[in-house]
């Protein structure tokens, strides 16, 4: 009976002590991220049948856990990958909204200033000095569109670098799940008890992966997750990672796409499945702001280009000579089909610019069954009736403004090309080699005219020809949509940003509350613990009094 | 509802953050005087803006191309004012030369007729001061006409009649016409002067009048006492025949520089509602502005203060 006393004090010491330090890991670990607050949990000892009845033996340790709840937690998930996805599409698509839209890098005043100095040759077709001004003017707006494509090349250029570190941050934290799963499993596995610390760092490690990508997990009964990416690719499966690597886009070869590499097995991720994160947001700007708006420049180039040299070679120049082509021709700036790298045949296909008015800025995709072509436009998702290459360029019933033929070669069927027919307009747009010197404007519709301006005047009224977009919008009008389109999208994902950061905010709050540690709460944990220590000795004491006060008897 | 320390130290924090991205907003938007500081801050205001922009951009180039129109048809004016005189000067010549037999007053007559036709063959090669001969049509760098006098033919190097004639856009598809040909002024068939009129076949024989010519003729002959009363009368109908056509040309001129100035005028007037609705839509509202920055920069105050009172509490202080 005296040593069942003993015995059922030092059980209270026991977890007086187990509870003071587990408090003092939670003090500790206040401020690591990721850290769950961990509680022991007691219960009543197996009690022992003596004299009649059954009596306590103490408190016994059942386990320790760490406070947490799966729905907390995956709010937090899904409300974070969408923040990261719409932080980086703003980050990204506010450089490409302010480039668009500054009066110093933009293409509204260059164009204006252009046709304004177009105007001035008009009301002085004799001075040099305004047509040396035209083609300043001319070099400026050049280089203005050469810049933005510059630009935008270099934003693609680091989205290329910055998906080949993304991808290889999601190799490595896929490793280190992989690895965390097993060394859970085998801790679990061990004596049954939940390994909270190592679930811990898992699920920081799922945190970070998360912003990078977005993530799903299914817990699996030996205490593994299976962790899947996007719209649900296998990323690590118990103790095995895939990796994800990159590879050049067949449609594109200036661009690196995401691959997920499992075994022998290679999958190509795009938009489609990689939604969150900020690698879905990287990829969605890259396919919503950048190369459209990289398009959209390149047709209105190309469009100017062609309608201005179109103009100009119907007049004569200062001394009579006939007109030369202003800007670089059309057909120069145009960026051919590409064949894609999956093609088994060895098809070529060139496309030929027939009318700027009707050329998009969409891309599009042509296929070809073995017999019949289809071409798609990919903005919409409209498809051309099957059959010959000469008559798929209609689209319902409304040509695109180009023509295709097979230019080299012999075409497979399933084989496939991307058009972006105006995707290097921006690039290559140029003032036509020849045209250096002033005199060579011409400004005449006459031979030998100096003093006639009617081809000037022609030329200047382009400005207000609703010459692109099937006679619809002048060239500052097409370029004032893409900036429009630009804003909107970026705007978009600004409100998007901030609401799914109040969600973050909000859903981490309510993850905290449940697992967070409070020092105050653990103050008094300490204060309790400490007490309950203090009471078990005091209860030792007085076992130790009454084996004493027996001995004392026996004496 | 538990807390956690950390939320607890940090909730203060996002307000502070909001509050100094405001500011610094504020800031921005008062120093630069505009309430857009990208196009994604109003993707519909922007599209506006940039049209007005574009609208504005197209204004300014039509006030200019007004300007010039107005200067070319200044110039032009005055110098068809100039050989209006002359041709009046030439007609009383003439006029008063009938009848008279007095070979010092004709030979006087006919030295001053000699100045005239000098100074109007002068006026018809007039250059622009960018050095253009403004009636030779497109042949800007050509001198136009040529006439060696004595009665001999004029020979014109311009455009043809009626070409020639250049256009200055004044506003959207408006174009006003800023130069005359003028050769059908003093080269003309005009029916009901005759045909057979100068014995000399100085301007008779052929189909079209030629007026420096015959002036040539009259002061080769004014001096001489050979012309007869019917003689001068031709030329005198002749030179009003002219002045007739030169007429119409002071009209054109006239007409077409009220054309200029109107236009200038509701160009300049669109320009202005133009220019103030941009500025509605880019300025920012600055006394609405720094209302807000105060207030922003209470509410930081009042959020410092908050942690800086809060963030000290701990039970362990009490321990």
């Amino acid at each position: 009976m005296a040593s069942g006393i003993l015995g059922v004090g030092l059980t209270g010491l026991y977890a007086a002590q187990a509870g003071i330090r587990t408090t003092e890991h939670n003090i500790s670990n206040a401020n690591t991220a990721g850290y769950r607050r961990q509680e022991v949990s007691f219960y009543a000892s197996k009690p022992q049948y003596t004299v009649g009845a059954y009596f306590g033996t103490g408190v016994s340790i059942d386990s320790v856990r760490r406070q947490y709840s799966q729905f907390l937690d995956s709010e937090v998930l899904v409300n974070q990958a969408q923040l990261s996805r719409h932080q980086t599409y703003v980050a990204r698509g506010s450089q490409v909204d302010a480039l668009l839209g500054d009066g110093g890098s933009g293409l509204s005043t260059a164009l204006d200033k252009f046709f304004g100095a177009v105007d001035s040759v008009a009301n002085e077709p004799t001075s040099n000095a305004a047509r040396q001004t035209m083609l300043s003017a001319a070099r400026n707006l050049v280089g203005r569109v050469n810049t933005l494509s510059d630009k935008l090349q270099s934003q693609l250029a680091a989205g290329n670098r910055e998906i080949d570190t993304i991808a290889a941050q999601v190799t490595t934290y896929a490793q280190r799940l992989a690895t965390l799963n097993d060394d859970i499993s085998r801790a679990e596995a061990l004596n049954g008890q939940p390994a909270n610390d190592l679930r811990d760092q898992r699920d920081q490690v799922l945190t970070e992966l998360n912003k990078l990508v977005n993530v799903t997990t299914t817990q699996q009964s030996d205490g593994s997750v299976n962790v899947f990416i996007g719209s649900g690719q296998a990323l690590v499966a118990g103790g095995t990672a895939a990796r994800m690597g990159t590879a050049l886009d067949p449609a594109d070869t200036s661009l690196r796409v995401p691959t997920l590499i499992m075994g022998n097995t290679t999958l190509s991720l795009d938009t489609r499945t990689i939604h969150g994160g900020q690698l879905g947001g990287l990829l969605s700007e890259r396919e919503e702001i950048v190369l459209p708006a990289l398009r959209d420049i390149g047709r209105i180039a190309i469009g100017l280009a062609e309608t201005f040299n179109a103009l100009h070679v119907t007049g004569y120049a200062l001394d009579g000579t006939p007109g030369l082509n202003f800007f670089s021709t059309g057909a120069s700036m145009l960026r051919q089909p590409l064949a894609n790298s999956n093609n088994t045949g060895n098809g070529q296909i060139a496309a030929t610019l027939t009318n700027v008015g009707q050329l998009t800025s969409s891309e599009y995709l042509l296929s070809y069954d073995g017999s019949n072509y289809t071409l798609t436009r990919l903005s919409d998702g409209q498809a051309s009736a099957a059959g010959t290459i000469g008559s798929v360029t209609t689209i319902n019933g409304v040509a695109q403004g180009f023509t295709l033929a097979v230019s080299s070669g012999t075409p497979n069927a399933g084989d496939t090309w991307s058009i972006r027919l105006t995707q290097d307009g921006a690039k290559l747009f140029a003032l036509d080699p020849a045209m250096n010197d002033p005199s060579l404007i011409a400004a005449a519709s006459q031979i030998n005219s100096p003093g006639d301006n009617a081809n000037a005047l022609a030329l200047a009224n382009l400005r207000f020809d609703n010459v692109l977009s099937n006679g619809t919008a002048t060239f500052n009008q097409a370029y004032n949509q893409t900036i429009g389109r630009t804003a909107s999208l970026v705007s978009e994902a600004g409100w998007n940003e901030s609401a799914f950061s109040t969600l973050v905010t909000q859903s981490e709050a309510a993850q905290k509350s449940v697992s967070g540690v409070n020092l105050d709460e653990e103050a008094v944990n300490l204060i309790r613990f400490q007490q309950a220590y203090q009471a078990s000795a005091k209860a030792i004491q007085v076992a130790s009094s009454l084996f004493g006060e027996l001995l004392n008897v026996v004496r | 509802m538990r807390i956690d320390s950390l939320t607890y130290f940090s909730a203060s924090l996002a307000g502070m953050r909001d509050n100094q991205a405001a500011i610094a907003r504020l800031n921005q938007q008062i120093a630069s005087g505009k309430s857009l500081l990208a196009p994604k801050d109003d993707p519909l205001a922007t599209e506006r803006i940039l049209d007005l922009s574009n609208r504005v951009a197209a204004r300014t180039q039509f006030t200019t191309n007004q300007d010039m129109a107005e200067l070319a048809l200044k110039y032009e004016n005055t110098v068809v004012q100039e050989i209006h005189n002359v041709l009046t000067q030439a007609r009383g010549l003439l006029a008063g030369a009938t009848g008279s037999q007095d070979t010092i007053l004709l030979n006087a007559h006919a030295q001053q007729l000699r100045g005239v036709f000098n100074h109007l063959l002068g006026l018809l090669n007039t250059r622009n001061p960018s050095g253009d001969y403004i009636f030779s049509g497109f042949n800007t760098t050509t001198q136009p006409f040529a006439n060696a006098g004595g009665g001999a033919a004029t020979t014109y190097a311009g455009t043809p009649s009626p070409g020639g004639t250049r256009n200055i856009e004044i506003e959207v598809g408006r174009q006003v016409q800023v130069n005359d040909n003028i050769y059908s002024v003093f080269m003309f068939v005009d029916a009901t002067l005759g045909d057979t009129a100068d014995p000399s076949a100085d301007y008779s024989s052929s189909t079209a009048h030629d007026l420096l010519r015959n002036l040539g003729h009259a002061v080769a002959n004014l001096g001489t006492g050979t012309l007869t009363a019917t003689d001068i009368n031709k030329y005198v109908a002749l030179v009003d025949a002219a002045m007739a056509r030169l007429d119409l040309v002071e009209h054109r001129i006239a007409g077409a520089l009220t054309e200029v100035i109107d236009t200038r005028a509701t160009t300049k007037a669109q320009m202005v509602q133009e220019t103030n609705a941009l500025g509605d839509l880019q300025q920012v509202d600055q006394a609405a502005a720094i209302m807000e920055l105060k207030i922003r920069q209470t509410t930081l105050e009042a959020a410092s203060n908050a942690y800086a009172r809060t963030s000290g509490l701990s039970l362990f202080s009490y321990l």
